[in-house]
């Protein structure tokens, strides 16, 4: 048994062979962050940006947009996209006299949402290795994961989509709303909320969204609004539960204060009764087509009480 | 839990160290710990199900002792209860919605429509295996080959047995319960064969079957999209896949068990080398067709009663075992085609032309003849895999028509080149080479030079693959 033992040890060197690899190789190897020109020539043919994760992605209508608005907009939002990413995006390629739209949610605060996709390789790339143990000191396997990933992209990956948004509809200038349909809400779906999970609002983060705010306040000649989207009756219920709306809550007051202190205007209408009709929704928290044509169009007038669009409109 | 991943690796060196170091005093505390890691694994994917487990083994444990009766009317009795409860959780889990939208479609011909109720709960996992480990106790116990268990927990192991239970290898009660029975001590060789089992199983299932899915999943599920070659492509690599992923899971669930000290029934023995069907089904799913031939084959007369019977014998095992599968029409009509391609050998006398030997057995390469008939056996199979692929009967045909006649159609240059999934010959190539090599020791690698490095190399590929994307659950799962 002894020596059996002994000689089982031998999956570890493997094991440690890969860790050392994944963990070394991007420190490195440095990788060119290309920006497809067809991307920055449709960047510059529009007037209006709409960008952030799954709430500008599915629920922001360009076409209502550009008939309230008569400017040239573009919506290149994409699941998932955190505030952070998206400056660099916005950066690297010099943005400059756009309105940007821009949509944040709770978990790109929440430190303990650190699932699949809740902190994308952009903003995780950038942490020091302190602050990434920080983050994942109690989620070693996701933190394998997220290096892995990292690992593998500064090998070989040459997809743009997973920094520059949502690339392909960017090109081919469409939207795609989502059906209405009756969803399922039950307290499984917010105790299980990847958002929502292990409660952590103000660390690592929090700074870092705190610092993609500053990259936007840099853009030259660029008038900006960060929102909050609405959530559905049901998911409200929900929301009573755990920690959602204190979460919530704590994501609004944080982004007031520190979008005030880069002068960028913010608004939530997470708390917005007109928008909490289940009939809007596709599913707990997103809007289907007909939410989002109605929130558009509120996002529209907000654009105009905020006196983000040219005087013309 | 599924056995490639993270969990599993936690869970089976608790286990083995709780069994070899904590229990290994006495037998029966080993089952007991046993017994509880598997009620454990099988809880982790959905402990709502394990009463259902639970009910189940308990049934078939008293059935035991009153189909044990010397009185034959009342075993007889006992045996029909049996067989109707085992049949009737299958009926009710796996086979209900099927059977009463058939119903409802086929009665809505005379103009009587209803809305058919249908059970929304999901198959509980591994309900085929763990109820004909059931009734092949029992029916071993009728047939005077098994004297009915005393000890509950032996018998709970033996249906429950982790390695096992989700997806086979279908254990028969007289190989299995005598090791539960028995004194286990550890064997390192028996280990390390076993932990090479494990290796060489997450390689087919990671590396190999998960890489295949990917391409597999896009073709299938847009046929209409892609070129001739591309589809010939998607059968391959379904052929492949399948393989991979069930062969790979079963050398896993044999490894674990020799972990333990348990030796399994081997399932696959290089099924695509065989030389004609029937040698296929010798090789293909082995747990599987010797249960059907020794519990349904033989009981309805086998080959020992005329043509005709062998022959609706055989239509029925092959029918049966495709409806085993899964409660789809697909399924059925690709035990069809097996037996399509089992019977003119049954008719000619050649059904048993290739029993005892593997092919080349004593040259390296096989002779033109010998790689004719694999390829002929080969290429029937992949074609019945379709069926079972494909989402209906339908898009199968579909899928077929469009592969024949676009490659009379086509042209053949231009469709290679702009080909889907060409890169799939890169994970078939090693696993044909890998088996075409191992092919005479059956499932045991033996040691040889460099095997460090080989398997330093092996394990830093299963970990890049394990890591890339979320891994498929096993196919066989869902049976």
């Amino acid at each position: 048994m002894k020596h059996f033992l002994r000689k089982s040890l031998f999956i570890f060197y493997p094991l440690v062979v890969y860790l050392l690899l994944i963990f070394l190789v991007p420190k490195l190897v440095a990788t060119q962050t290309q920006i497809p020109a067809a991307f920055i020539q449709k960047l510059n043919e529009s007037d209006l940006l709409v960008c952030g994760d799954s709430r500008a992605n599915r629920q922001i209508d360009p076409a209502i947009l550009h008939k309230n608005t008569h400017l040239q907009v573009l919506n290149f939002s994409k699941d998932a996209w955190n505030l952070y990413a998206v400056s660099k995006v916005l950066k690297a390629v010099d943005c400059q006299d756009k309105i940007i739209l821009l949509s944040v949610s709770a978990y790109q605060i929440n430190d303990g949402a650190l699932d699949d996709g809740y902190l994308g390789l952009d903003c995780y790339s950038d942490l020091t290795f302190a602050e990434q143990f920080q983050l994942y000191k109690f989620r070693w396997f996701n933190w394998i994961l997220i290096q892995d990933r990292l690992f593998k992209r500064t090998l070989f990956d040459n997809n743009f989509v997973s920094t520059f948004g949502n690339y392909s509809r960017t090109l081919n200038k469409e939207y795609l709303p989502q059906v209405c349909k009756k969803f399922s809400a039950n307290l499984k779906i917010a105790f299980n909320h990847p958002w929502y999970e292990n409660h952590q609002n103000k660390g690592i983060k929090a700074e870092l969204l705190r610092k993609g705010l500053a990259n936007l306040a840099s853009l030259k000649n660029c008038k900006i609004m960060v929102f909050n989207g609405p959530i559905s009756k049901d998911f409200e219920a929900l929301s009573t539960h755990f920690h959602i709306a204190e979460t919530e809550h704590e994501m609004d007051a944080f982004l007031a204060d520190a979008c005030k202190q880069a002068g960028i205007s913010y608004v939530s209408y997470f708390d917005d009764e007109s928008m909490k009709n289940n009939l809007y929704y596709n599913d707990i928290q997103h809007l289907c087509g007909t939410g989002a044509a109605i929130f558009t169009q509120k996002i529209s007038q907000r654009l105009q009480e905020e006196r983000l669009l040219p005087v013309s409109n | 839990m599924l056995f490639n991943t993270f969990d599993y690796f936690i869970f089976l060196p608790v286990v083995f160290a709780l069994y070899w170091f904590v229990f290994n005093k006495s037998l029966k505390w080993q089952n007991i710990a046993v017994l509880a890691a598997s009620y454990f694994f099988y809880g982790w994917w959905n402990w709502k199900f394990l009463g259902l487990l639970g009910l189940s083994t308990l049934l078939d444990y008293y059935y035991g002792f009153f189909v044990a009766s010397p009185n034959r009317k009342k075993a007889k009795l006992f045996l029909w209860l049996s067989v109707l409860n085992n049949l009737g959780i299958l009926a009710v889990f796996k086979y209900y919605n099927f059977f009463i939208t058939e119903f409802e479609s086929a009665i809505s011909v005379f103009g009587i429509h209803f809305t058919p109720w249908l059970l929304k709960i999901a198959l509980p996992v591994g309900i085929s295996f763990y109820t004909f480990h059931g009734m092949s106790y029992v029916f071993d116990i009728y047939r005077g080959k098994l004297k009915p268990i005393q000890n509950f927990v032996e018998y709970a192991l033996f249906v429950a047995f982790f390695p096992l239970l989700v997806a086979g290898p279908i254990e028969r009660a007289n190989h299995l319960l005598p090791q539960i029975q028995t004194k286990r001590f550890f064997n390192y060789q028996q280990a390390v064969e076993g932990c090479r089992l494990i290796l060489w199983g997450l390689f087919k299932k990671i590396v190999i079957a998960d890489s295949l899915a990917v391409v597999v999943n896009q073709i299938y599920d847009a046929p209409g999209n892609y070129n001739s070659v591309s589809l010939l492509i998607g059968m391959l690599a379904f052929s492949f896949q399948i393989y991979g992923d069930f062969s790979g899971y079963s050398d896993i669930a044999m490894g674990s068990a020799k972990l333990l000290g348990f030796e399994l029934l081997s399932n696959f023995r290089f099924p695509y080398f065989s030389r004609d069907i029937a040698e296929f089904w010798r090789r293909w799913h082995i747990s599987l067709s010797s249960w059907f031939k020794d519990y349904v084959y033989i009981p309805l007369g086998g080959s020992k009663e005329g043509k005709f019977k062998a022959f609706r014998n055989t239509i029925v095992i092959f029918l049966l075992s495709g409806f085993w599968h899964g409660a789809s029409w697909n399924f059925i009509v690709w035990g069809g085609i097996h037996a399509c391609g089992f019977l003119p050998l049954l008719f000619l006398n050649r059904n048993r032309k290739n029993v005892s030997d593997i092919v080349s057995e004593q040259s390296v390469l096989p002779s033109w003849k010998e790689l004719g008939q694999l390829i002929l056996t080969f290429t029937f199979v992949t074609i019945a895999w379709v069926f079972f692929r494909a989402h209906t009967l339908t898009d199968a045909v579909q899928y077929l028509n469009q592969l024949f006649f676009g490659l009379f159609n086509e042209n053949l240059i231009e469709s290679i080149v702009n080909a889907k999934g060409k890169r799939i010959f890169l994970f078939i190539i090693p696993l044909i080479l890998g088996d075409w090599y191992f092919r005479r020791n059956e499932r045991q690698l033996k040691q040889f030079r460099f095997q460090y490095l080989f398997y330093f190399v092996t394990t830093l590929v299963i970990l890049y693959y394990f890591l890339n994307a979320k891994s498929d659950s096993f196919i066989y799962f869902q049976f």
